[in-house]
């Protein structure tokens, strides 16, 4: 099972099948508070979805690149038709990666928060922007990695 | 628990989370014993930001949730919209800085 798991397809695989979980969680959330009050069964089912998926995604992201992507994939684009996908992409999405968590436990905390909290707290709009704000990162990031792949393959 | 003070303690240590992630991965660039440093902690630098940015958040959750008595709803709310502009300042500091690195300004 661990060596399915370590396989380097099936890691991309996860890689990306968890993120497009965490995106479409945070998108489902925000929908759900737009929808205002929205419904907290399924806001908590959103929320657990977009949590997890970002969490498992980092993990088999991060396993990936520390195991593989600096001895096979880094060097075929640094020396292929555009460095610059290592250099500026990857380099930037490895990073914005780690701080998406943090933020996205935050904006569920204030999501999942009571209708009397809520109300006390008025930020609303501020919730909204930052579970959003989740759902963007994450799209831009999975553009990141298509960007990453592609020069991969043009670097081959 | 307080829900109020619990997302102003979170919003706040993300924000310590996403500052020290930017900070640490600029300066590392500079510095390479610093890099060396970080990747001799747990075999990758990668890793050690990581894990670093985790004990962070938590870490700085726990006493701003300890230390501060009450939190004023309005507080906890500019606390949101620190966070927010934090992450996209953190992003587009991220990449400008590769940008410019790889452009050879720095």
């Amino acid at each position: 099972m661990i060596e399915l798991l370590t396989y380097k397809p099936v890691l991309i695989g996860l890689h990306l099948g968890f993120a497009v979980l965490g995106i479409d969680g945070f998108v489902w959330l925000m929908g759900e508070l737009l929808s205002s009050p929205g419904n907290k069964v399924r806001m908590k089912y959103a929320s657990w979805i977009g949590i997890s998926g970002f969490a498992l995604s980092w993990l088999a992201g991060g396993y990936y690149y520390v195991v593989y992507y600096g001895t096979l994939v880094k060097p075929v684009i640094k020396s292929g038709l555009a460095p610059w996908a290592h250099a500026i992409v990857m380099e930037a999405k490895e990073h914005i990666f780690i701080f998406i968590l943090p933020v996205a436990i935050t904006a569920v905390l204030a999501a999942l928060a009571n209708d009397d909290i809520r109300a006390k707290l008025g930020a609303g709009k501020e919730t909204i922007k930052l579970v959003g704000l989740v759902a963007a990162l994450g799209l831009i990031i999975g553009a990141m990695g298509f960007i990453i792949s592609a020069a991969a393959r043009w670097g081959a | 628990m307080n829900r109020i003070k619990l997302i102003y303690a979170s919003a706040w240590a993300a924000t310590a989370s996403v500052v020290f992630v930017v900070f640490v991965t600029i300066y590392g660039e500079f510095s390479a014993p610093f890099k060396n440093w970080l990747a001799a902690l747990s075999g990758h630098h990668w890793t050690t930001k990581s894990v670093l940015s985790v004990l962070i958040y938590l870490l700085a959750a726990g006493i701003i949730y300890a230390v501060r008595k009450e939190v004023a709803p309005e507080e906890a709310k500019r606390s949101l919209e620190y966070l927010f502009w934090a992450v996209i300042i953190g992003t587009l500091a991220l990449l400008g800085f590769f940008t410019a690195h790889y452009a050879g300004v720095f």
